[in-house]
């Protein structure tokens, strides 16, 4: 899906020669230290950032000219590190801006979710006339997953989910992401530096450090990778 | 509920508003007051169009009262009579000069024309952002202006534009602000305007989320430059004479401070931004030209109506950024009212458990 992705900054490379696929009905899980590259990774697939080299495709279509926008109607649904609801609006609204696009411009309607049943299945449903800048944090998370899922997007993109809740609330979010990826079918990327989430969440996982991947691959063969152990548990552990 | 069924329904009470205004004015029939009503009535339908652009964009547009310009100076060349066409412009291009349409199909045409007008400026507008936009749109009222002021064959230039058939009344301007409301509500609850809001709000993730944000710009200033033409259409057929100093500064300067004291992002706020500032205005009027109060002769004072304008803006910019009602519409800030009360009155029931959090 992304193939030999780079993109620089000044004369410093966010992401270096990156390739990851995630199949439709996947959990990939994408770990790295702070400024390990991946929230740029992730605004190269979903059209935020244009790469300097590589590509993006979708189901074997090219999506290289295809902008933000053109790529979430095409299938790629995103949340933000830094949360970006839209906050005039209630929560309910926003979940109707992404479901206008769906549809409006998407071909195929086969998961076919009203907007009340996302919010259901989010938690929102009490939430849904609030306004989305009045909801508390952790909703404003959920609400821009609902939001994303409005799309019926083929891969959705999770950046840190989990950032600022809890052990508990952390819990129940992967229980949301694994019957999300059941209920909607869509293959998951989940951004996350905290290990344990990630070898909970998903089935798949790739390691960046400084804008390289540096490892693949299930839970258990990460965990016993000696470049993850010396970069990513090494830091972790001498930081905690 | 359907979206015209559930906006006629939260329009309810504003148009009943509208309909009391006129009926009192009527009732009273002196005609200054109509005459003042009834330009309420155009500036209320010319700050609802400018609403629908300004709310939901969230970009400023200095160059709606050119909209105007274009629906009124239509009219007129289209509906004044043949005799009196050619003593003001009898080298009209285009053969226009022989040209007396009645006031149906002048209307329809000038609508038309200023949508067809509109829709062209809008593709450059709409690709701009923020302050290139709201730039662009002060260049067109200027171009606009300046055609209006130099094409004499067409406009007669600097000079008034007079003898329009008059053949609106009170009724007309009462109707148009009906139409224009109920447009501007639609459109703002309308799927295409909670997809334009949440791109002001957050161009980002509005774009992440599949909004074509050129697109609904462009839409919502077409709508708007046609909502506009029914305020330049009004004018024309009540007033008979346009000139194009009517559609310049002033009037672009008045509608801003209407809008933008009531709030932008809320069809509500333009009303009550209009209200507040016509009647104000009409009391300053009354000041400038130097009333007897309580038996004291007060020296004119030429040139205060601007100044409150001016200072209604600087005002509103600087301590209430979101105007009056905060952009809110009426029945929103009812409801937000009503549950504010429901759960105060729950509180006391239950003791007064612990405080909740906001
Ligand atoms: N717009 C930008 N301009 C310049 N440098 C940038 C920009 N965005 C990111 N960078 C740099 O690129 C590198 C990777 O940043 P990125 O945000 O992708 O990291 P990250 O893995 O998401 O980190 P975090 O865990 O802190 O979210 C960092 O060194 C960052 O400073
Ligand atoms: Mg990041």
């Amino acid at each position: 899906m992304v193939d030999g992705i780079s993109k620089h900054f000044g004369g410093v490379y966010a992401v270096r020669d990156v390739s990851l696929t995630c199949a439709v009905g996947e959990i990939v899980g994408l770990i790295g230290p702070n400024g390990a590259g991946k929230t740029t990774l992730m605004n190269l697939i979903s059209g935020a950032l244009t790469p300097d080299e590589g590509s993006v495709s979708l189901g074997g279509v090219s999506l290289n000219q295809a902008g933000l926008s053109a790529r979430a109607i095409a299938g790629i649904a995103r949340t933000f590190q830094n949360i970006r609801v839209f906050g005039r609006l209630t929560a309910r609204q926003n979940v109707e801006v992404a479901h206008t696009s769906y549809l409006r411009d998407r071909a195929d309607k086969r998961r076919d979710h009203s907007i009340d049943e996302i919010m259901a299945m989010l938690g929102l449903t009490d939430d849904a006339q609030r306004k989305a800048s009045t909801l508390p944090y952790g909703q404003q998370r959920r609400l821009e997953i609902a939001r994303a899922l409005a799309l019926a997007p083929d891969i959705l993109l999770l950046d840190e989910p989990a950032a600022g809740m809890n052990e508990q609330e952390s819990l129940a979010l992967i229980e949301s992401v694994q019957s999300i990826r059941d209920e909607f079918g869509c293959g998951v990327i989940v951004i996350d530096h905290d290990l344990k989430f990630i070898m909970r969440v998903s089935e798949r996982i790739y390691v960046m450090n400084m804008g390289e991947l540096i490892a693949s691959g299930t839970p258990a063969e990460v965990r016993q990778d000696p470049h993850v152990i010396e970069v990513y548990l090494g830091k972790k552990a001498s930081v905690s | 509920m359907g979206l015209v069924s559930a906006t006629l329904l939260r329009s309810l009470a504003p148009i009943c508003l509208l309909i009391a205004i006129a009926g009192l004015v009527m009732s009273i029939g002196e005609p200054y007051q109509i005459r003042v009503a009834y330009i309420f009535f155009i500036n209320l339908t010319a700050v609802f169009a400018l609403q629908i652009y300004m709310g939901g964009t969230g970009h400023a547009s200095f160059g709606h009262a050119a909209f105007q310009g274009i629906a009124a100076y239509s009219v007129a060349i289209l509906m004044t009579p043949l005799a009196l066409k050619r003593l003001l412009i009898p080298d009209a291009p285009f053969g226009l000069a022989a040209v007396h349409l009645g006031a149906v199909p002048s209307i329809l045409i000038a609508l038309v024309l200023t949508g067809v007008i509109a829709y062209i400026v809008g593709l450059a507008i709409s690709r701009l952002g923020g302050v290139a936009a709201e730039i662009a749109t002060l260049a067109f009222l200027v171009i606009v202006h300046v055609i209006f002021t130099n094409w004499i064959e067409l406009f007669r230039g600097p000079r008034a534009f007079y003898g329009i058939p008059s053949i609106s009344n009170l009724y007309w301007g009462l109707g148009a602000a009906i139409i224009a409301l109920l447009i501007a509500k639609l459109f703002r609850d309308s799927p295409y305007g909670v997809q334009l809001r949440a791109a002001s709000d957050n161009l980002l993730a509005a774009r992440a989320m599949g909004v074509p944000v050129e697109r609904l710009r462009l839409l919502a200033w077409t709508l708007s430059g046609i909502v506009m033409g029914m305020a330049g259409i009004l004018l024309a057929t009540y007033l008979g004479t346009i000139a194009p100093s009517s559609f310049y500064f002033n009037q672009t300067f008045l509608i801003m401070a209407m809008l933008l004291l009531g709030g932008m992002r809320s069809v509500s706020g333009a009303l009550c931004g209009t209200l507040v500032i016509s009647i104000g205005s009409e009391l300053t009027r009354s000041l400038e030209s130097g009333p007897v109060i309580a038996g004291i002769d007060l020296p004119a004072m030429f040139g205060l109506t601007g100044f409150f304008l001016g200072a209604i803006i600087v005002l509103v910019m600087s301590f209430r950024r979101e105007g009056l009602l905060g952009g809110e519409e009426f029945e929103d800030l009812f409801r937000q009212w009503k549950l504010k009360r429901k759960s105060a009155a729950d509180e006391t029931s239950a003791d007064a458990p612990a405080k909740q959090e906001a």
